[in-house]
């Protein structure tokens, strides 16, 4: 059955795609014969793309001292590899943009979880000293994105789901599983996959609920994992899940404490308090990314 | 220029967060950003309070000030200002409700031992107890009769207690609960509501002093412990002895809910923090 299903998603010609100019900048930023020059000139093809990028740059997400004004600036104080990772963010909404609501799927839910997710991805990362530059936010965005292609693709199914999970009747992973022989984080891979997403990121995506099967980028995946659990404990989950979870007992947890015992020290209570302000800072985000009528018809409230 | 007298003096963010972090590290409870304009007027009155011009002054006054721990109970004081009422804090009580309580019952189900102990510590005028009493009929329904329930409820004060054991309220206490609630669990008299029989003998007052060894020592068997909001008035030391006390008083697997912002970091490390959503409760393992 996941044969099928996988060989139906290949099938589907308006599959939601990366735009070309996401995938040229990743590109030019992973060969080292390209200069910054290149780059800056490649991005500010594309005004309405440069005009967020700089929104973005200067939002509280980075909080900057300085004003960024130029996708030169940007690229020297943030990193070619930030910026990267902004961009691809970008274009995340602008290939999901347009598919419409329904009456189980609440996107505007959706999308609140998934920025959240990356926003606490990032702030987890910088906590933990580790230089993930703006990848943990990029596969917080995307890491539930196989739940979007199930309710488009494979509605019939994706009610039956949602009906199962409705009833009490057992996890969404396992209902998936049994509906359409694979589950969102798996497919969410195939899509990162489909786009030429780095392997780390496709990884984080599709092993984001089992980050112990992580081999290339395991602290990403676990990252990634952790955000989307707090984002459960801070009330923007999107798995339906209600249960009590101890973080310091989770399987990502662990794997990231082995290498950073300074963990067991941390004020867990706090760290969740503060995420409020990160949530905040992930919800602007969301609304830089939809502000703009040509990039998605309407803007988010 | 002078402006008029009740103009409050303007709180900038980074002495916000000097302020918040002193509380922090003083009693556990956090204060978010989103939390600054509340904290504002609050603090605003303590200045007037003790005759301060600047927040900078209100924050050395409260670092080493002579007077520094009775300033800071005033605060909490502010802060808080007793805001009592039945469902207060939803998440936690979801938490407990829709998942706790059901998970103690089906283990004492299973093991034939049908008892619930509950202890609301600083119980107030009642309002918590009673809820908890709520949530345990509607957790039991029918079943009910088989189990033998105890919530216990203790304060400080004999005057609040001797309100909480009246059971009768205005509105105000009543303005998180639910109408099929109030209809089912009260009783109209004259403008007020009346808790209902059936909630009233499940809860068993008494004045406890949460410092009285003695006394918590004869706290034995509790499934949940709820103390929320009392903890910020203890110093470090008290603070230490009191969870050590709960952490004996709770059975193997009980838990232990504090105010919703506050947090034991720091104080013990005995228990296991369970994230619910919009709730953190501690378990003892």
């Amino acid at each position: 059955m996941r044969q099928v299903t996988k060989a139906s998603i290949e099938r589907i010609s308006d599959l939601p795609m990366l735009p070309d100019l996401a995938a040229e900048v990743m590109a030019m930023v992973s060969d080292p014969t390209s200069s910054m020059a290149d780059i800056r000139d490649l991005i500010e093809r594309d005004p309405a793309l440069t005009a967020k990028l700089l929104k973005v740059a200067n939002s509280a997400l980075f909080g900057m001292r300085r004003r960024i004004g130029t996708i030169q600036l940007a690229l020297v104080v943030l990193g070619m590899n930030e910026v990267s990772s902004i961009v691809t963010s970008l274009s995340v909404f602008t290939a999901f943009c347009d598919m419409p609501d329904d009456e189980f799927f609440d996107r505007k839910r959706f999308w609140e979880h998934s920025a959240g997710c990356g926003g606490i991805a990032r702030i987890l990362s910088k906590r933990l000293g580790l230089k993930m530059e703006g990848r943990e936010f990029v596969a917080g965005l995307m890491h539930d994105v196989g739940r979007i292609l199930i309710d488009q693709y494979f509605h019939g199914e994706f009610v039956q789901i949602a009906a199962r999970v409705q009833g009490g009747d057992g996890s969404m992973r396992d209902a998936e599983k049994e509906f359409l022989g694979v589950s969102h984080d798996e497919m969410g891979g195939w899509l990162a996959d489909r786009w030429g997403l780095p392997d780390a990121l496709i990884e984080a995506v599709a092993c984001h609920h089992e980050p112990g099967r992580a081999e290339v980028d395991r602290p990403l995946t676990a990252v990634v994992h952790l955000a989307d659990l707090f984002c459960r404990a801070k009330g923007i989950g999107f798995s339906g899940e209600t249960e009590g979870f101890s973080i310091v007992d989770d399987e990502a947890w662990k794997l990231l404490a082995e290498d950073h015992p300074n963990l067991a020290d941390m004020d867990i209570e706090r760290f969740t308090f503060e995420l409020d302000e990160e949530i905040e800072k992930a919800m602007e985000f969301i609304r830089i990314s939809t502000s703009q009528p040509d990039a998605c018809g309407e803007e988010m409230p | 220029m002078m402006t008029q007298t009740a103009q409050a003096p303007k709180l900038a963010d980074d002495k916000f967060r000097t302020i918040r972090d002193l509380i922090y590290e003083k009693s556990g409870m956090y204060f978010g950003d989103g939390k600054k304009y509340l904290m504002e007027s609050r603090l605003a009155r303590r200045l007037v309070a003790r005759g301060l011009k600047t927040y900078d002054e209100y924050y050395y006054f409260l670092k080493y000030d002579p007077k520094r721990a009775e300033e800071i109970n005033r605060l909490f004081d502010e802060i808080t200002i007793n805001e009592t009422s039945f469902f207060r804090n939803p998440p936690q009580l979801e938490a407990f409700g829709k998942k706790i309580l059901p998970g103690i019952v089906a283990d004492k189900e299973k093991s034939g031992a049908r008892n619930l102990r509950i202890w609301s510590a600083g119980c107030s005028s009642g309002e918590e107890p009673y809820t908890l009493g709520i949530y345990i009929l509607e957790a039991l329904k029918f079943s009910l009769p088989k189990w033998k329930v105890e919530i216990h409820a203790s304060d400080l004060s004999k005057e609040i207690l001797q309100k909480a054991k009246n059971g009768v309220y205005g509105d105000n206490a009543l303005r998180n609960t639910a109408p099929s609630y109030q209809s089912r669990y009260f009783v109209q008299v004259n403008g007020m509501y009346a808790i209902r029989d059936e909630v009233k003998k499940l809860v068993r007052f008494q004045q406890i002093n949460l410092t009285d060894k003695v006394k918590m020592r004869s706290m034995r068997g509790m499934d949940v412990i709820f103390c929320r909001n009392v903890l910020i008035y203890f110093d470090m030391e008290s603070k230490k002895q009191v969870i050590a006390h709960f952490y004996d008083n709770l059975n193997p697997g009980g838990y232990l809910f504090i105010g919703h912002s506050e947090s034991l970091h720091g104080v013990s490390k005995a228990f296991k923090l369970v994230h619910f959503p919009k709730a953190m409760v501690y378990q003892k393992a």
